[in-house]
């Protein structure tokens, strides 16, 4: 369904270029949901962005790489084409519903814009698709709410009104840039519950980006966790969950606190804080904080490899499991 | 043993106000509307709940920042409810804060060791010399290295900042410091080595916690009870083991069910608690109990009057007139 090749994205700023995304690949099977992790700078927005062509160019541009959509290459296409897809055959929703609301337009105008814009219907018709898509996103009273304004409505609400957007076409690939991390864990709940029943109804493919791992085991098939601009770890969830090969993605599990677990003992985190990415270490993006550096870690980047069929990971000790005690 | 805290019954009502010259007060947000518990001496009490149930109010009345509508606050069996001057001042070395967002709370004019020392200069701590020995030793016990000293706050990441906000917190041996969503602004493997640093200093200085946050399985890691608190009152209060493995308030067990937990497996096998999309009504004329608009099990009962904090088994309170199964 999508496939992205050695994506990189550069960000220009005065005080010089960063590269936010760099040489980022991977691929979601139609139907499937990916989960995206990473912590904050690690690029995942960044990449969501890119895929949707919504980076600014002031800002962010793609120095290489080919993002692949139903065979078709975004980065290439015109305007015109891309107008056609976006929004309509791909969408996205983003974390703060209130944000990507437009404050001064009623919930009714803004998805009855959105369902106009993709199909040929009259006022009358968009009106009545509009009513039905946010009774379908559990809002009670859907024809009085047409006419509210977002900061009528509640967070939880307001999100459901842009998956109602989002869904409004009956896209084939969603993407939810952290749709839930603005809202309450009950609420947070429903609308997962929501996103899964929608994507099974419609068979969407969905990517959803995420810093929170109990979100990725709930619902995604495969995950992929980013660090510094780079894919580190790729597999399906079980096998990641259970057996991850990166040091990174084992750190990360590892320093979660968990409600199913009893309290008593310490949690083991992660040396260290993320890099800047002005300043990207040498060698492997995460020797800095990684417990089984050694000094081929400092001196050489490990490639992204297939260490076992389907599963992905970016160490030089992946394939043989020799983690030998931190050295540098 | 007397408890080192006591919260009897608070309140805290903010007026709704219309209209900018002639100000009307059109109606009142009841915040919190009557809570009490204790801490012990040395206790970690855990307060979770959803965003606008009240529990940062209740932090921010035990620390001053706010005066209660109604109620009292005890601590050391005494009755801090309503100080101001030099009382107040001196209660301000016992209890302490620390802030949810280490962006906000730190002066970005100030540098961090600046900061640190504001505290023990106020409270006369004594000359410039051993204000700023102290301050490295602080800066040291929370794992900041001694050329941070004369940096800005913008210069550290958001997990050396909230330690900056730890040490000012500390600096002057307060007895009770109350935690407000220490570790929600960062990422998880930074809020993993706060949360262990927040344990550590514990240990090494003695203290109790009041530790306020929506996230459940932190306060799991960290609390020896956990108070649950829904618009405005306790629902549950248990210990940490009891409250997690048997909850019996319907809202514990909804927002239990709700969190995700990073396991697949477990995952698909829960069974998840389907609340009803509530109304979030805080000026509230509530009939009966609170939560029953979005409770699967009300009854009659639930409408007409509000069930009591009771003591069901030994220290496991609940309001509920069906609690368990």
């Amino acid at each position: 369904m999508l496939e992205v090749k050695d994506l990189t994205v550069d960000f220009h700023l005065l005080s010089g270029n960063l590269r936010a995304v760099d040489e980022v690949s991977f691929s979601v099977e139609k139907g499937e949901t990916l989960g995206v992790v990473g912590e904050s700078g690690s690029g995942k927005s960044v990449t969501a962005l890119t895929l949707m062509r919504l980076l600014p160019f002031s800002i962010g541009k793609v120095v290489k790489g080919e993002i692949l959509f139903k065979g078709e290459d975004i980065l290439k296409m015109s305007d015109k084409d891309l107008r056609s897809i976006r929004g309509n055959r791909l969408a996205m929703i983003f974390q703060d519903p209130m944000a990507s609301l437009n404050p001064v337009l009623t919930i009714g105008f803004q998805l009855t814009e959105a369902i106009k814009t993709h199909n040929r219907v009259t006022r009358k018709e968009a009106k009545e698709k509009a009513v039905e898509l946010l009774a379908q996103v559990g809002i009670p009273n859907p024809c009085n709410r047409l006419s509210d304004y977002p900061h009528q409505l509640s967070g939880g609400m307001r999100q459901r009104v842009m998956i109602a957007m989002a869904l409004s076409s009956k896209p084939d690939f969603l993407i939810a840039d952290e749709p839930t991390t603005a809202l309450d864990v009950t609420v947070e709940a429903e609308i997962l519950e929501l996103l899964m029943k929608l994507k099974e109804k419609y068979r969407t493919t969905v990517m959803l980006i995420t810093h929170n791992l109990g979100i990725v085991a709930r619902t995604a098939s495969f995950i992929l966790v980013m660090y510094a601009g780079r894919t580190y770890e790729y597999g399906p969830v079980d096998e990641v969950f259970y057996h991850p090969l990166h040091p990174y993605t084992q750190g990360l599990l590892n320093s979660l606190t968990r409600i199913d677990k009893k309290r008593g003992g310490r949690l083991k985190p992660i040396l260290g804080s993320p890099p800047s990415m002005t300043n990207v270490p040498s060698g492997c993006r995460f020797h800095p904080r990684c417990n089984y550096a050694q000094k081929i870690c400092r001196e050489e980047e490990p490639w992204f490899e297939e260490v076992t069929k389907g599963r992905f990971s970016r160490c030089h000790f992946s394939r043989d499991g020799n983690f030998k005690a931190r050295s540098i | 043993m007397e408890p080192l805290l006591k919260v009897v019954d608070l309140v805290k009502h903010f007026p709704i106000e219309r209209g900018t010259i002639f100000k009307r007060q059109s109606g009142v947000v009841k915040a919190v509307d009557g809570v009490s518990f204790d801490i012990k001496e040395g206790e970690t009490l855990g307060l979770v709940g959803e965003s606008g149930c009240g529990k940062t109010t209740i932090g921010r009345c035990i620390v001053g920042l706010e005066r209660p509508t109604s109620g009292q606050i005890f601590f050391n069996n005494s009755d801090i409810t309503f100080l101001r001057g030099k009382e107040f001042r001196r209660l301000r070395k016992e209890i302490q804060i620390i802030f949810q967002d280490p962006y906000s709370s730190l002066n970005p004019r100030m540098t961090a060791g600046e900061i640190i020392s504001e505290p023990l200069i106020i409270h006369k701590f004594g000359s410039d010399q051993k204000v700023k020995e102290k301050v490295l030793d602080l800066m040291e016990s929370v794992g900041l290295k001694r050329e941070h000293y004369s940096r800005y706050p913008h210069e550290f990441s958001g997990g050396q900042r909230q330690r900056i906000g730890i040490a000012r917190a500390i600096a002057l041996n307060p007895r009770l410091v109350v935690c407000d969503e220490p570790t929600s602004a960062l990422d998880v493997s930074i809020q993993a080595q706060v949360l262990n640093l927040l344990v550590e200093l514990k240990e090494k200085f003695k203290l109790s916690y009041l530790f306020i946050s929506h996230d459940l399985s932190v306060v799991r890691y960290l609390s020896e009870r956990v108070a649950v608190m829904y618009l405005g009152k306790l629902v549950e209060l248990a210990e940490n083991e009891k409250l997690y493995s048997q909850p019996l308030h319907p809202y514990t067990q909804a927002l239990l069910s709700a969190v995700p937990v990073p396991d697949p497996n477990k995952e698909r096998k829960r069974k998840r608690v389907v609340l009803k999309s509530g109304l979030s009504d805080y000026s509230g004329v509530f009939s009966g109990c609170r939560f029953q608009p979005r409770c699967w099990k009300a009854k009659d009962i639930c409408q007409q009057k509000e069930p009591d904090l009771e003591e069901i088994e030994a220290n496991h309170f609940v309001r509920c007139y069906f609690p368990g199964n």
